[in-house]
């Protein structure tokens, strides 16, 4: 029996049971290395084989060795599925959009509204808004940007024949996109909307380029075999579908230069997984650290923990036209049963803060200091947790034994559940049975959008902040914006709060008689419980320590995250 | 042995077609909107849903619409994904390698450590070694595989370094360095079935006559194991082979989540989330098929294995 291998010479080619018989062997020798068994060969060959593989392979894998900040890697939680803002308009997938595409507004850190493709842009009666265009934008392949290619983006998102996530808002809101100047484009509205420029800022203005729309592609522009092009800091390199994507700096962007020159988004699903890789070393950083685990990421040594207040408002709306939501002394019962200091400590680990109005104080913008809003916050009617003065609300309602109800939760958000559940529980004990079904999140999403009065009953929502101005966030209690698509999902009507709706749409209303108005409406729906706040939980960033995130804020999401990424 | 093929390949399109409707209907009964799904919760029109209702044909009567999904399914034309609005089968194919790659290593796995202390249990009834095996197995057998990925991760990720945690790297040593705590992870929780199928049929197979007439004949060794022992003994792993894959396919569920692979689990997962139905359709009827044909395979495999067995079944 011959084993003759390259390299190597049987010295005694007969078969040699070991002392157990079980396993045969074969000595053989290496040529200069005499005696040698074949099986240490095979074995220090192995080893040797392995010491050269891994360091290749170690560097493949994470973004630690980033002293320089050559190279980022930031874990998401979801987001990867496509590249495409027209298949893709949740907040993870807006995160990596940010980077590579641009639209004509933006909203910074601060919250407000800056013009970005566009340099300027005036709004007219909420209803025309023309844009001025930036000049010495190119895209990414270096080709120039130009007016025509934003022209070209809006009437495809307007085009009635072409379906897509971003079809809804133009269809449903604008009535034509014109190009009036060299670099002027107007926009012109079916009715005013005085949030249009935020609608434009955080969701609706992405421009892609015009040989990645026409022809039936953009129906496969966002998948790994059609990287998107946009005008943005960055250029995607590379994508693996619900994976990752690699982007680099593209050096030919009008703006100014982010530090990082190429970032790898890799998407983590599992809270625990997306913590053990920081741990270890993997990932350089995250906006995904769930506040209920927030003592586990501040135990981690070489992470640094940023938080910041959400202004991510949850709540409970009720349908007022439909019973028994209809009746106000419900409303109250409920709001009396809602133990909001209570779900703050289970559902967020004690990581945000109970409310007790929707209009949190820093969305009152530069109007009032806090302490002044707080103050105002005390004079409105108070609905604490108290069972018994929930059961002495329901006793006057047209309910005096309460009813049975349901709520829908999205999957996507798991603590909308426990919330629910939570709640379920406290209202049981005055007779109200609340049942809780879990669905997909875009049948949620639809129930929240589409908010028919005959159908919507009770609904669970987070509200993520739009911007500074609180007339955009009182729209959910405006008589004028009750109906499908539209902000006021209670369908909640007042007919005292038109007049005070009235001052805050007439453009430019005085300080003092904007205050006033906005009382008057929080001192209203105060008393009417249309919705049911909740709390706000913090939202908290992990970096590793020789990173540094530039001005975290709730905004986070609007802008290109990474060019505010820096050494510490 | 023709005849009998072709009949079991008609019974496997007799499957698929059961499978097929039955993923539809389901889907027909099943909560969610086609139009939530396209337009994400932004605002519409009526004349935007009513075209997109068109567009997907949903305006049309149901059996309609089965039938056309399954004449387009036939030509392995799943149709586009209400959520991306990427091709069905684009999709499935470019996550189906690292799926079949992560459930072959683990079943790999599974089938190394299951058949190999299967083997040595079965040799060593009663032993310490044998019970303590036993032990071992039935705990990982119970013990959900989200938990043994956690704890995979922590050993060899955080503290040893070894591993990464998520992604499936680039290239085919990447690619199998990111996929060991994954498939690992599956080989734990699934090598226990194998190791008491091979155990019982290793010791079923020592009490035969034929075993102890061959060491009467002085048969030793890997020879008496392999000819007269493993060889009988298998019969029973290989039918349970086809369950044990299967398994290694659902549980993937777990374990892509945990490690981030994306797989054709993730995908089921998304879509599901989404009501994204020919995403659903197109992952449902693939994996069923896949489970089917292993069937097959082994149904055809028996006789490789045991000549005894005839192809209609039974012992000759």
């Amino acid at each position: 029996m011959s084993r003759v291998h390259d390299g190597l010479t049987p010295v005694e080619p007969r078969l040699v049971r070991a002392a157990g018989g079980a396993s045969n062997d074969v000595r053989c020798t290496v040529q200069g290395a005499p005696g040698l068994r074949r099986r240490d060969f095979l074995r220090r060959a192995g080893a040797t084989g392995a010491a050269l593989a891994l360091p290749p392979l170690l560097a493949d894998c994470g973004g630690t060795s980033i002293g320089n900040l050559m190279s980022v890697t930031w874990a998401v939680s979801g987001g990867l599925d496509s590249l495409s803002f027209l298949t893709q308009t949740s907040r993870d997938a807006e995160l990596n959009q940010t980077l590579f595409l641009e639209g004509l507004l933006q909203l910074d850190p601060q919250g407000n509204i800056a013009p970005w493709l566009a340099r300027s842009y005036q709004n007219y009666g909420n209803k025309t808004y023309v844009f001025q265009m930036r000049e010495g934008v190119t895209w990414q392949d270096g080709k120039p940007f130009v007016v025509d290619d934003a022209v070209y983006q809006y009437q495809f998102n307007l085009n009635p024949k072409i379906v897509n996530a971003a079809s809804g808002f133009f269809q449903g809101f604008v009535s034509s996109v014109r190009k009036t100047g060299e670099s002027e484009l107007t926009i012109d509205l079916a009715q005013p909307l005085e949030v249009f420029d935020y609608w434009m800022a955080i969701d609706g203005s992405y421009i892609m380029r015009r040989d990645q729309l026409a022809n039936g592609a953009y129906k496969s522009v966002g998948t790994p075999g059609a990287l998107p092009i946009g005008t943005g800091p960055y250029r995607v390199t590379g994508f693996t579908t619900n994976s990752s994507v690699v982007l680099e700096r593209y050096d030919g962007h009008w703006g100014p230069k982010p530090k990082v020159k190429k970032l790898t988004l890799v998407q983590i699903i599992d809270d625990t997984s997306r913590l053990l890789a920081m741990r270890s070393g993997q990932i350089d950083g995250t906006f995904d650290v769930p506040v209920q685990d927030l003592r586990l990421w501040r135990d981690l040594s070489d992470v640094e923990i940023e938080t910041s207040s959400s202004l991510d408002q949850w709540w409970f709306t009720m349908n007022t036209v439909k019973a028994p939501f209809d009746d106000v002394h419900v409303r109250r019962a409920m709001a009396h049963s809602l133990d909001r200091a209570g779900i703050v400590a289970s559902v967020w680990g004690g990581n945000g803060q109970p409310t007790t109005n929707f209009l949190p104080p820093q969305e009152w913008g530069e109007l009032l200091t806090v302490s002044q809003i707080n103050a105002f916050y005390a004079t409105l009617p108070q609905y604490p947790y108290d069972l018994g003065a929930a059961a002495a609300e329901l006793a006057q309602s047209k309910y005096p034994h309460g009813f049975t109800t349901s709520i829908l939760t999205t999957v996507e958000r798991p603590q909308q559940a426990l919330i629910c559940e939570i709640f379920a529980r406290s209202l049981a004990k005055i007779g109200i049975n609340l049942n809780v079904r879990q669905v997909a999140d875009s049948d949620w999403a639809n129930e929240i959008g589409n908010n028919n009065p005959r159908e919507l009953g009770m609904t669970i929502n987070d509200y993520p902040p739009i911007g500074r101005d609180p007339s955009t966030n009182l729209a959910i209690v405006d008589p004028s914006r009750t109906g499908p698509n539209l902000d006021n999902i209670s369908h909640y009507v007042n007919k005292s709060l038109i007049a005070p709706f009235d001052i805050i749409h007439r453009g430019s209303p005085s300080s003092s008689a904007k205050i006033a108005a906005i009382k008057e409406i929080l001192r209203t729906a105060a008393r009417d419980v249309p919705y049911l706040p909740i709390g706000i939980p913090i939202y908290a960033l992990a970096t590793k320590k020789h990173l540094r995130f530039n001005n975290f804020s709730p905004y986070y999401p609007f802008s290109p995250f990474a060019a505010r990424l820096g050494p510490a | 042995m023709c005849g009998i093929i072709v009949r079991k390949l008609l019974v496997t399109v007799a499957l698929l077609f059961v499978l097929s409707a039955s993923v539809f209907g389901l889907q027909q009964l099943a909560p969610g909107s086609i139009v939530n799904a396209v337009l994400q919760g932004t605002p519409r029109t009526p004349q935007l849903v009513q075209r997109i209702r068109h567009e997907y044909g949903l305006d049309r009567p149901t059996p309609v619409q089965y039938l056309l999904w399954i004449r387009n399914a036939v030509r392995l034309r799943f149709g586009r994904s209400y959520e991306t609005g990427q091709p069905v089968l684009s999709a499935i194919m470019r996550v189906l390698p690292v799926s079949l790659e992560l459930a072959l290593y683990g079943f790999a796995l599974a089938t190394a450590m299951g058949v190999g202390w299967g083997v040595w249990c079965a040799r060593r009834q009663r032993s310490f070694i044998d019970r303590i095996l036993n032990g071992v197995s039935v705990v990982f057998g119970s013990t959900p595989a989200f938990i043994i990925a956690t704890i995979l991760l922590y050993i060899f990720t955080v503290q040893l370094n070894l591993f990464p945690s998520f992604g499936i790297g680039d290239g085919p040593g990447s690619r199998l360095w990111h996929l060991t705590l994954p498939a690992l992870t599956l080989g734990l929780t699934g090598f226990s079935f194998i190791l008491k199928l091979t155990r019982a049929g290793v010791i079923a197979a020592i009490d035969q006559d034929y075993y102890a007439f061959a060491r009467a004949r002085g048969v030793r060794g890997r020879a008496l194991l392999y000819h007269y022992a493993l060889r009988p003994g298998l019969i029973p792993l290989v039918t349970g082979a086809s369950t044990i894959f299967t398994y290694m396919l659902t549980a993937a569920v777990v374990v892509e989540v945990a490690f981030s692979v994306p797989g054709l689990a993730s995908l089921f997962i998304h879509a599901v989330s989404y009501s994204d139905l020919p995403m659903i359709q197109g992952v449902s009827l693939f994996v069923g098929t896949i489970v089917i044909i292993v069937n097959l395979i082994v149904d055809l495999s028996y006789r490789l294995i045991d000549p005894r067995v005839r192809f209609d079944g039974r012992a000759s």
